[in-house]
Formats: structure tokens, sequence, C-alpha cells
């Protein structure tokens, strides 16, 4: 066998008649036959390669502290994430929001599948099931076959008002809709109309039992309820009055998963009943102490029913109502959100809203706290494996966690729905085929397949996935927090004559820690040996562990007066030096000074990059 | 003060289809050019660079931040070792016998003479390492099982000598990483055991049950499929930590794609090795299963675990993890036989074996109540690393293949200077795809990553 020789050599073919390229390298879905791997190929100039990596975007970024969170727009929705759920061989999530759409994503957290609008924005009711065969049914009989993602529509669709409600069947057989003064029965997927009966001014929800032989609706004046799909009254309660004297308004039902029982319960006195079926004779009736308005929720098997009080999340039996444990330990449980699929975990909003808490049902005991929304969380669902747990926000966010180590997987992307300033990023939309270029927070975690084309310095582009190498979620964008060209002119300044300048240098350089170690290596490889030990030395710091020290910054004060000084990047120190005070002690300064700082910031940033380079190695 | 850029990488330029991948395997980096691009980056190398031009300078920039220009020394990632070993990981070759009898089988298992390792010869091994441990200030042994039979049919000697390790670590403050290697075939009690005690086991398990059980049999020649089945369902159910191997001959390499779908669509391994069965022992002189066509077979096979968020594994591509070793034999592997031998290889299990005299570099000596190692052999053994193999010095993969297996290549080549093998051809082309995957992984135009120390154990493959 012959010896191997790879090493750099020249070519001798075309050489040099032709202008150098670079050649993008992108994964295309398996059934695209690009190539014998799925790969395709396509050419780039390097010039815009070049660009690609920051040159042009530089000079459009804004500066860190003035953007938003970093995720922010990072969303999956535009608007709040109303619904969450997997699919039964736990492949693909799908996710519901305030923005009338509906997504299919994979697991993987791969890009969008597939969307569907969803109708009758205004109705109230569960917009989709998904049944235990892997259907979509959506309200208005469309149906997604979610190993396929074929859509089926229905030869009729039902027609709903504005003001109706509406329930669809466990198994995607059934739409009731009710629209105060009838009740229609649809057969899905066909749409056809079962059967009808008028109700005399009951606006409420609706409930279908898991066997689908009873309808349940809930309104202000109480419960009524109806075999199925004859319509037959079976029974039903007058709403009680409630302490304060007012009508209680029923707004919850939900049906036990063996329909023996129903439960429902009043807004405001958070007061549960536990009826037994098919009569509705009132089995168990209670008052939680906590009234806080928050959904209660049931447990997969029917068997746990959680409520949630001002401070406390409670667990109680069904069907005999009694109290079995609260949840304690975690920190300022709200709303419960989910129960994983054997009825072992509980997912609940926890802290200011933004966290997720995880408890064992047995026994209360908090597992972990998911914390990385920037929004109140609204949804959430557990894989069927129970390993993995989509949360959902009130901005549209959609996170997958891991759930045994408690860390993020990754977020749920649709640049649609992500608007937002700072950074730029290439994304390969797979479904229109096209790389579209969008922009995003500094600092965002990128989203697979997106290529962060802002201004991050080189070797910064790492991987994010925080359940292993190799796994998707996307790289973290943790580019520069100040200016790119700032770590090379600070290097530089190690060493400058004037005390305040040396250490402004070093203090900024642990500000920005190991992220601008690619900055700096370039730094020293242009520093005399002087210059470069101290650089060096530097590095060696912050990799022993050493942080941005607040005590030693030089004062606001002793900054102000470098702000004139006649080099430029002194000056600049100096604006970022007083901004990280500004921004530690959230301390204003006046408006002359704030005004010099912006100014300093915003020349900074709009210097060419090379241009800097340049300097920087004068 | 301007400076000419000067290269501060080992450059590799790796044909493919109609282009150059140029690869920097200790930076981390990699992107595909044209020939002018490769020539450009050979002018700065030979310092004939002409500067100045928008495109000249920015194909330096662009270099510069992928570290392959200006950015100082490489640090190689070798580690070598000198003098006494001290190791503090065990490898215990439990027994020759073998509940199966599968066809590929490397160490003849069941056929071999029978051997079966007493308990005071695993004791004294624990009780080496523990003690190396402790003088070296270690917070952990690792405990493994492994080689010439299926270990899980000592039990006695399994079950005892964990037991053991974990009382005398725990006495030494130490903990106790222990792992298996298992064909998979077990009584509940005996699932139940590991479970409760290892922290991670390797199956042997081929995919497709039919594919499985044309070579995985029992002593009668019935397949083995259920059995293994059964036994990771039961892993699955406790979510317990297992990787699966898939063995591949030639024959069955057109059911490779099939085997791991069928794996990723119902089981959840940690991870999925897929190898080429090896022409040794029962094996010997079937026809290879080192061809383009398990290449081929491998791709299709990882597009489909692709498709299951799921990554299978070659032992010697393994781009990510920059070494100059394949796997411990030359660090001082410390494996030791039935008989109470030392062994530096996994497939060298017995003084019978053929290379028992390359591998054995060590014996328990009842006068000192310690090891005695033939140091000379042992270095020997320490100079296999791939920094030290003229015929690697410009292969690409040599820093994330780490000179491939040792006792292959003995196999292949005899005792001679190593003279390469179609295995070399197979890591390259799979280091290969995985390079263009990180590249597109990375957004399609490059792949720069930081290099997050060495791969101490890199080649470790078999044991999770």
């Amino acid at each position: 066998m012959s010896k191997p020789e790879f090493h750099l050599r020249r070519m001798q073919s075309d050489g040099y008649a032709t202008p150098v390229e670079i050649y993008a390298w992108n994964e295309l879905p398996r059934d695209t036959e690009q190539s014998r791997r799925g790969f395709l190929r396509t050419t780039v100039a390097l010039g815009a390669v070049l660009e690609g990596m920051g040159r042009a975007a530089q000079a459009q970024a804004p500066a860190a502290a003035n953007t938003p969170p970093p995720q922010k727009a990072l969303r999956a929705h535009s608007e709040c994430v109303t619904e969450i759920a997997f699919s039964p061989d736990g492949r693909q999530v799908v996710s519901a929001g305030d923005d009338h759409m509906l997504k299919i994503w994979p697991l993987d957290g791969g890009a969008l599948l597939h969307l569907q609008t969803i109708p009758w924005r205004e109705a109230r009711g569960r917009p989709f099931v998904i049944t235990g065969d892997g259907r979509l049914v959506i309200a208005d009989g469309t149906q997604v076959d979610l190993a396929t993602l074929i859509v089926s529509k229905p030869d009729r669709k039902p027609s709903l008002a504005t003001s109706d409600s509406y329930v669809i069947a466990s198994d995607g057989s059934l739409l009731a809709k009710n629209s105060g003064s009838t009740i229609t029965l649809h057969s899905l997927p066909e749409g056809t109309l079962v059967k009808s009966w008028r109700v005399p001014d009951l606006h409420g929800r609706l409930a279908i039992s898991p066997d689908n032989r009873i309808l349940a609706l809930v309104s202000r004046v109480g419960l009524e309820i109806w075999s199925l799909p004859d319509g037959v009254r079976l029974g039903g309660a007058s709403s009680t009055r409630a302490a304060d004297g007012f009508w209680g308004i029923l707004e919850y039902v939900a049906f036990t998963s063996d329909s023996t029982h129903l439960v429902t319960g009043h807004r405001g006195e958070d007061g549960w009943k536990i009826w037994s079926l098919p009569k509705a004779t009132l089995a168990k009736d209670w008052i939680t102490e906590e009234p806080s308005g928050v959904a209660p929720l049931m447990s997969p098997d029917g068997k746990s029913f959680v409520t949630a009080g001002s401070a406390t999340v409670k667990i109680w039996s069904l069907p005999t109502g009694r109290f079995a444990r609260a949840l304690t330990g975690m920190p300022a449980p709200r709303a419960p959100l989910a129960f994983s699929r054997d009825g072992a975990m509980l997912a609940t909003q926890s802290g200011t809203g933004t966290q997720i808490g995880l408890c064992l049902v047995a026994d209360g005991r908090p597992m972990r706290l998911f914390e990385g929304h920037p929004e109140p969380v609204t949804a959430a669902a557990f894989s069927p494996d129970g390993r993995t747990l989509a949360t959902g926000d009130k901005g549209g966010t959609v996170i997958l966690w891991d759930v045994a180590s408690g860390r993020l997987r990754t977020y749920l992307f649709d640049a649609k729905a992500s608007t937002g300033e700072g950074l730029s990023y290439n994304v390969y939309d797979t479904i229109t085929k096209r790389t579209v270029t969008y922009t995003m927070p500094c600092g965002s975690p990128l989203p697979p397949g997106a290529t962060c084309i802002c201004n991050c310095v080189p070797g910064t582009f790492v991987a994010s996935s925080p359940v292993g190498r190799g796994v998707s979620g996307g790289t973290n964008c943790i580019c520069n927090k100040i200016c790119t060209c700032i770590p090379v002119c600070q290097a530089h300044r190690l060493l400058h004559g004037d005390a305040i300048v040396r250490r402004l240098a070093e203090e900024l350089l642990l500000v920005m820690g190991q992220h601008e170690f690619g900055y700096l290596r370039w730094a020293a490889s242009r520093a005399g040996k002087g210059l470069r030990a101290r650089i060096l030395q530097i590095m060696a710091t912050i990799t022993g562990g050493a942080n941005a020290n607040p005590a030693r910054w030089p004062e606001i004060e002793q900054c102000v007066p470098y702000l004139d000084d006649p080099d430029e990047i002194v000056a600049i120190m100096a604006a970022q030096m007083i901004g990280q005070h500004c921004c530690h002690e959230h301390r204003p300064v006046g408006a002359v000074v704030q005004g010099k700082v912006d100014a300093l910031l915003e020349a900074a940033r709009k210097r060419p990059w090379h241009v800097r380079a340049a300097e920087s190695g004068r | 003060m301007n400076t000419a850029p000067t290269l501060s990488a080992e450059l590799f330029v790796i044909p493919v289809d109609h282009g150059h991948l140029v690869y920097a395997p200790l930076r981390q980096a990699a992107f595909l050019t044209n020939a002018a691009g490769v020539n450009r980056i050979a002018d700065l190398q030979a310092g004939t660079h002409c500067p100045g031009s928008e495109e000249a300078d920015a194909l330096v920039e662009f270099l510069r931040r992928l570290e392959i220009v200006d950015s100082g020394e490489e640090t190689q990632p070798l580690t070598s070792f000198k003098g006494v070993p001290k190791p503090t990981s065990v490898t215990l070759f439990l027994t020759t016998a073998c509940n199966l009898r599968c066809t590929y089988c490397y160490a003849s298992a069941g056929d071999t003479p029978l051997r079966s390792m007493s308990m005071e010869v695993a004791r004294r091994g624990i009780d080496f390492v523990i003690a190396n441990a402790v003088e070296l200030g270690e917070p952990a042994i690792e405990l493994a099982y492994h080689g010439g039979g299926e270990p899980s049919v000592n039990w006695k000697t399994l079950t005892a000598s964990l037991a053991y390790a974990r009382d005398r670590a725990a006495v030494a403050g130490l903990r106790v990483h222990a792992a298996m290697a298992c064909n998979g075939v077990l009584p509940d009690y005996k699932i139940d055991w590991i479970i409760g005690n290892l922290d991670g086991v390797s199956l042997s398990f081929d995919g497709l049950p039919e594919v499985h059980d044309a070579h995985r049999v029992d002593i009668a020649g019935r397949g083995s499929s259920d059995n293994v089945i059964h036994t990771i369902r039961r892993f699955d159910e406790a979510d317990f930590a297992y990787g699966l191997r898939l063995t591949v001959t030639r024959e069955h390499i057109p059911h490779m794609e099939a085997s791991v779908r069928f794996v990723c669509e119902n089981f959840r391994p940690r991870n999925i090795q897929v190898e080429p069965a090896y022409q040794l022992g029962r094996w010997r002189d079937a026809p290879s299963a080192e061809t383009a066509g398990f290449i081929a077979g491998f791709r299709a096979a990882q597009a489909a675990a692709r498709e299951h968020g799921r990554e299978i594994a070659f032992s010697a591509a393994r781009v990510g993890s920059l070494s100059n070793h394949f796997c411990g034999i030359t660090q001082d592997s410390f494996c030791l036989t039935s008989d109470g031998e030392v062994s530096a290889c996994y497939e060298t299990f017995i003084a019978e074996n053929e290379w028992a005299k390359t591998f054995f570099y060590g014996a328990y000596d009842a006068a000192t109540d310690g090891y005695q190692f033939d140091i000379d052999k042992l270095d020997h053994l320490r100079g296999q690393s791939v920094d030290q193999r003229e015929f690697c010095r410009g292969c690409f993969a040599k820093w994330t293949c780490g000179g491939d297996c040792y006792h292959k290549s003995l196999s292949v080549n005899g005792a001679g200077e190593f003279q390469g093998s179609d295995r070399c051809h197979i890591i390259r082309e799979l280091t290969k795809d995985q390079i263009l995957a990180r590249i597109a992984k990375s957004g399609g135009l490059f792949w720069h990553e930081e290099r997050v120390g060495n791969e101490k154990s890199a080649g470790k493959e078999m044991l999770l």
C-alpha cells in the first residue's frame, strides 16, 4: 500500500487562472437527490465568505448593551405559545400560538417541518388533538399524518362563528361546537353533521369523554351533560352561589381517563366538584384554600388533579378528591403545565413565571429547575419517553430541555416569527429551499442550520448543545460584547505608560474573558516580545479563572478625562469602562458624558475592521 | 509593524469531487476551495505570497480567522508514558468460555483452551490500581470486563470482584467506574445485577434480527437475537447506559442501513458503533468486509441514523478527538488475563494467542507480591503511537485515528514496519465525511472549533 501524502502542496491544474473560491457544503434533506450523500455544493467567492464572517455586518451591529435579552427574538411563534404536544412516537413536536399558526417540528431541533393555519381564530377551544395513531386532527377537519406530513382536507369544513366554543374528541372522530343556542356534532374527518340540538343561551366550555359517549358543557348556569352521538340529556346541575353572593361561573371541565367521573371548577373561588357519570351525581365538593384563578391540570391516568394557589401547588387524588400532597422545595410554584405520560413527573410554572419546575408526583419532591425563557411560560409537554420537555412562552419562544440533565437542548426556531435588530444570520430554509439572511440580537443562540455572519471574533463559534457534542441544537453566537476592534487595541495598550490606561486595558480584557481569545492570540502574534508576553500572561490569568473585578475598575470620574484622549482607542476604552460601570451599578451618568460615550462607541462600531486590523499592527 | 503572514498550522489538502478540502486538524478547522485557493495557500507556505490585492488580503484574513495563519505554534496532542507503569484502570479478561459460537468471533471463544479467572487474580489487579490511584491522587479507578469470552459466564468472579473493588475503593476514598463488554445473552437476574451495578455496557448486536442470527448463534446454532433484544429492552426500560456494536460481514454490507435503522427505531443506545468483521479467529479465512462497499454502506447507515437524530461511529474515524494513540496499547493499558498475565491488548487474552509475546508485558510476582513488567516490551508498545510512525506522517487522519489498531496492523503487516491496511482507506473516507459534515453543520462555509484538550480515553470505544 502506498504511503499516504496529503500535506499541502501546489496543485498543477488551474492554479492561477481562476479566482480563489470557497465551496459551500450544505446538508440537504435526504429526499433531495443532489449528490450521493445528500450534500449540495455551491460556490462562494472568497470575498463573500469573509464578508459573511463579519466585515460587512460589523458596521451595522448595534451595541450589545442596547440589545434586548439574547433569546428574545429567537422565536417559534410571533405571539404567545398556547399549546405544545408530541407525536406518539416522540419524533415531532407540535406547537400552536396566538399567531394562529400550528407548527410541526422535528424533535432534534431541526428546521420547521410543516405549517398550518389554525382556523376559527376567535372561537374558543383547543385547536388540535393528536390521536394515538399519529394523526394531527385540526378543528376544521384537516388531518396531518405526522409520520409522512401528508395533509388531508375534509370534504365539508364545519363552520364556526367567533363566539362559538368547540372541542375535538381525543380520537379525532368527533367535533362538538356550541354557538350558545345550539350544539352541533360533526364527524371527522368528513365534517358531516351528525346531530344538533338546542340549548338555552348556554355559552361555555365543552368536553367529550375519552370513550366518546358523553358531552359535557359548563357555563354560568351550571353543568349539562348529554349522551353521544344522540344528544340525549343525561343530567345536569345548577351552579352554586358563592360566598360573596355571586354565582360562580363554571369554566373548567375535564373527564377522568376512564370516563367514570367529571371534574368541574369555578373561576375565582377555586371550588372543585367531582361528578359521577353517567348521571352527573355530585361525588365530592371542595374548595382549595388559596384561590388563584389558574387552570388546574389532570394527570393522564386520571388519578391526580393539580390545583394552583397563590403560593402553592397541590395534588389531589381522583376520584376521591382527597388532598394528596403539596409541592414543596420549588421556588414559588405557579401554574401546573404538564404531566409526563406515565404521570410520574409534573412540570409547573415557577418563580417569576419564566422558570419551569419539575417535581416527582409521588412525593412532591423537586427534581429540576429549568431557566432560560425570556417571557412567562404558557405551555409545556413531555415527550412520550419522558426524556424531553418542550416549553413555550408568552413571547413565542419554544425550548426543548433535556429532562435528565436539566439543560437546554435547543430552541425551535422559525425565522418568520423572529424579528429583531442586531446580528445577521444565514438560514437555509428547507421549505423555500433558499438561504435567507435574518438578523438577531447579539448573543442569540443560533438555530440549527444558521450561519452567524455577525462581527464575531474568530474562534468563537462553539458547539452550544448542552447535551453533548454532535447533538443538534445549533451554535451559540458568543460574539464580542463590545467591539471587535477593541480587544486588539486594548491588548496593545497593556504596557501603556499611563497606569489608568493600563488598568482600563487589563480590566476590559477580563470583562471579555475567554470569548476573545481568538483575537488575543492574533494580537499577541502582532505584538513585540514584551507586549506579547503580557498578553499571554493575561490570557493565562483568564484561563486560570480570573473574572472581571469591579473593585479594580477605574472609577467613572477617573475615566471621564480620557474620553477626550487624543488616542482614540484610549478614549473608546474609557467609554467602555463607563458603560460597564453603568451596567454593573445601574448608575446613570450626566447627559454630556453619556453623549460622549455613545458617540465613541458608535464611532468604534463603524470603523471598518480591516482598517482597525492594520492599525493594530502598527 | 506589518510582517509577512505565516502559516501556523499543519495543513492537509484532501481531494473531493471537483475541489479540495483544506484541513487543519490541530486547529479543528477546514473548508473547501478550488485549486487556486490551494495554490495561494501553498504560496504562503513557500514564502512567495504576493500581498496587496484584495483577494490575497481576503484569503490571508480568512485563514487568520481559522488560526491557519499567524496564530503561533500548534500544540500536538502528544501523550507519552515512561518508566514503570502505574495504571488506575484494570481490564479483567474473566474467561475464554462463551455461551455463543459467533461465526466471526475474533477470539474463537468457546474453542480456545478454557480459562477462568479466579478471585485471587482479580483481587491482585484491583489492589494494584487502587494503590496507584491513591499514590497519584486520582479520584476514581476504572474496572472493565472484557475479552476472549463472555465475561458474564464467569459470574462468580464478575460479581465478587466488583463488590471487592467497591469495598476497597471506598476505604481508600475512591470511586469505581465499572463497565463491561457483553453479548447480551443474559438471564433476567444477571440483567438486574448489571443495571444495578455497572456504569455501562457495550453490547454486541448486529441490527436486523435475521442479520444478527446469521452469525451470532448459540452452541446449537440457534440465533440469539431474541435474547439480546430482551436485554436491550430491559436496559431501555431502566434507562441504563449501553452502547451497541454492530459487526458487519461482507455479505451483510447491503443490510447495514436497514440494521442501523432497525436499531434507531427500536432502541435507545448511548452510542452505535459499526465495524467490519475482523479476519481473525473463526473469521480468519472469510472474505474481507473492509471494502469500498463497507464505506458506501456506512454512509447510507449514517444517513439513516441522522434521520433519527443519531450518529453512528467507526472506531478510528473520530474527528473532534485529537490523540496520538488509537487505544491503550501505547498508554500502558493494564489488562489481566485469566491466568494473571498483563496484556496491553483486548484481543490478546491468552498466552496461546499469536501476538501474545508482543502484547504480554508483565505478570504477578509472588516473591515481591507485586507485578513485574518487561519495560523493553512496554517501550516497544509505547512506541507505536502515530507520531512515531513514518508511514502515517502524511496522512490527514493521523491525529484522529491515532494509528489505528496495532493488533490488526500486525495481523496484516506482520511485525515489520507498519505499511498501511484496507482499514486506512475506510478511516480516511469516513474521516473526510465527518469533516464535511462538520462544515455543513457549521453553516456550510468552514468549520472551526475551539480545541478542548486532548481526548485521553480515545480508543476505549468498546467500553462506555
